[in-house]
């Protein structure tokens, strides 16, 4: 099983996710924001991590996942977007597009319930573990 | 010095001399938009023919055009129908030797502006031109104005919905919890979980609530009746609001405003008031305090709602009035909030002709102050009304 670090500023839905997640087996940390998600990462290094999009600032999902790149950059990530296109002229957002410059395994869609985000994990994970043997020595 | 708004203006004569008299009166000319504060200025360009008008309007917009009515080829008439059919954004003035009420009433219907008789004066000429001038530039700011509007609406929508939608999100993971049965089969393993979605449905509930004061406060329903209320009183009210939960949490509160009265309406004191020691309460560290103070001066009453609790950065506090702020930290993350209290409270008391300031210091507290309009003496109102 794996160590899973959960970054949202909902406290329910860390809460929610956490119970299933640890009811599947898996260890899990939780950061409720950037300065805290730091902390989690230089105490254990997780095998994956989950974030949500909007943080304090609204797009600060995005720089955090680019920093978590530039330092641990086989470090998966999975993250959570509510935002959609419709929302604001002012920050377009395109998943498919997106997830080519933005250092993020998978897009998901909010809502998720925890038992379809823990499937996600176990692939994400699945494919990170692949990607690791692949690759040479 | 006031601002310049340049106006392109097209002339378009057969009659060269024209042309370029017209031109010579415009170029120099600075009509002053007094209620916008703004001058116009014209970059004029010159037409000879309704060809040569339409192909300059294709390649460069202009906003006024100064049109001849007897044209060689295309007329000055077919011009207008056509800026009418294209739905052009240009202001037309009609010049014409041939000014009878028929040709005015059919250039006006297709659109024109104005209409100038020729000959006419450089004074004349200024005048029609000023006007038309005026319209362009109160229209163009009108539309600007509008746009921002409709922005402002659109990004509180669209904040509105993502805090509508959280709570929704976080029952649906809850439900899917107790559907999987992740915690066994016992219902009171979930009794946690349930207490959790019924905190939500409260929050869910006061944010409807506070939309709705908001929104009655922006649109000046709320009828106000702003009376003689002793601060004492109000202060023991909203003391009581908070006192279960200050008691759980060992917070003590101190009240000080005897002897002094606001000119307020009483339920927006009520709302302001609450708003302010909810806060002090739920940003407070266990076993803190509270501590109310009302003073007088000049004409005004401050009353500083003072706690020892989390505080803020400088940074946060500029922004803490506006709609749907609330500053996350860890502190901060578990504590409930529509977001929309201090906007509210602001809003009123600014409407009460007073308003709410903050100062704050990380980790030590925050002080908020309350200065609303000082109620004439309890004595002088029953002088009057003897």
């Amino acid at each position: 099983m794996a160590h899973i670090l959960l970054i949202d500023d909902d406290v329910a839905l860390i809460d929610a996710n956490k119970l299933v997640l640890t009811a599947k087996g898996h260890e899990v940390a939780v950061a409720y924001t950037g300065d805290e998600a730091w902390q989690a990462l230089e105490k254990r290094l997780p095998d994956l991590v989950v974030m949500d999009v909007m943080m304090e600032e609204f797009t600060s999902g995005f720089t955090l996942a680019e920093d978590v790149h530039i330092k641990h950059p086989d470090l998966p990530v999975l993250m959570l977007t509510g935002v959609q296109e419709h929302m604001s002229s002012d920050w377009k957002f395109d998943k498919d597009k997106d997830a080519n410059w933005l250092p993020v395994c998978k897009f998901l869609a909010k809502p998720i319930t925890p038992t379809k985000l823990s499937e996600e994990i176990d692939a994400a994970l699945k494919a990170a573990a692949e990607n690791k043997a692949r690759r040479p020595r | 010095m006031s601002a310049c708004e340049k106006l392109k203006v097209i002339v378009c004569d057969d009659e060269s001399k024209m042309c370029s008299a017209v031109k010579e009166i415009l170029d120099p000319f600075r009509p002053e938009v007094a209620a916008l504060g703004v001058t116009a200025e014209f970059e004029v360009r010159l037409a000879a023919t309704g060809e040569e008008l339409l192909a300059m309007m294709d390649a460069d917009p202009a906003d006024l055009v100064l049109l001849d009515y007897k044209l060689p080829g295309i007329s000055g008439m077919d011009i207008l129908r056509r800026f009418s059919e294209e739905k052009r954004d240009v202001s037309v003035i009609i010049m014409t030797a041939y000014a009878n009420i028929e040709t005015a009433i059919q250039a006006t219907r297709l659109g024109a502006f104005d209409f100038l008789a020729k000959p006419y004066t450089p004074e004349e000429l200024r005048y029609t031109v000023k006007k038309t001038a005026h319209h362009i530039v109160v229209s163009r700011h009108a539309r600007k104005l509008a746009a921002e509007k409709r922005q402002i609406r659109f990004q509180f929508i669209s904040v509105l919905a993502h805090e509508l939608k959280a709570p929704i999100n976080a029952f649906d993971a809850y439900l899917d919890v107790m559907r999987t049965m992740t915690l066994g089969k016992s219902m009171e393993a979930y009794t946690d979980i349930i207490a959790k979605c019924s905190d939500r449905t409260d929050g869910m509930r006061k944010l409807i609530a506070d939309l709705l004061d908001l929104t009655r406060i922006e649109s000046g329903q709320m009828k106000r009746q702003p009376a003689r209320l002793e601060l004492d009183k109000a202060l023991a009210a909203a003391a009581e609001g908070v006192a279960a939960e200050a008691a759980r949490r060992g917070i003590k509160l101190e009240l000080a405003g005897a002897g002094l009265a606001v000119e307020a309406d009483p339920s927006e004191l009520e709302i302001i008031l609450s708003n302010l020691f909810t806060n002090a309460v739920k940003y407070n560290k266990d076993g803190g305090a509270v501590r109310a103070l009302g003073s007088e001066a000049g004409g005004k009453v401050h009353i500083c709602v003072e706690d020892t609790g989390i505080g803020l950065q400088q940074k946060d506090a500029a922004r803490l009035f506006n709609e749907f702020v609330r500053i996350k930290t860890s502190a901060t993350v578990h504590i409930p909030g529509s977001g929309l209290g201090l906007a509210i409270a602001r809003k009123l008391a600014l409407q009460a002709g007073g308003d709410i300031t903050v100062a704050s210091e990380p980790g030590k507290g925050s002080r908020f102050t309350l200065s609303l309009p000082s109620a004439a003496p309890a004595a002088a109102i029953d002088l009057s009304a003897a």
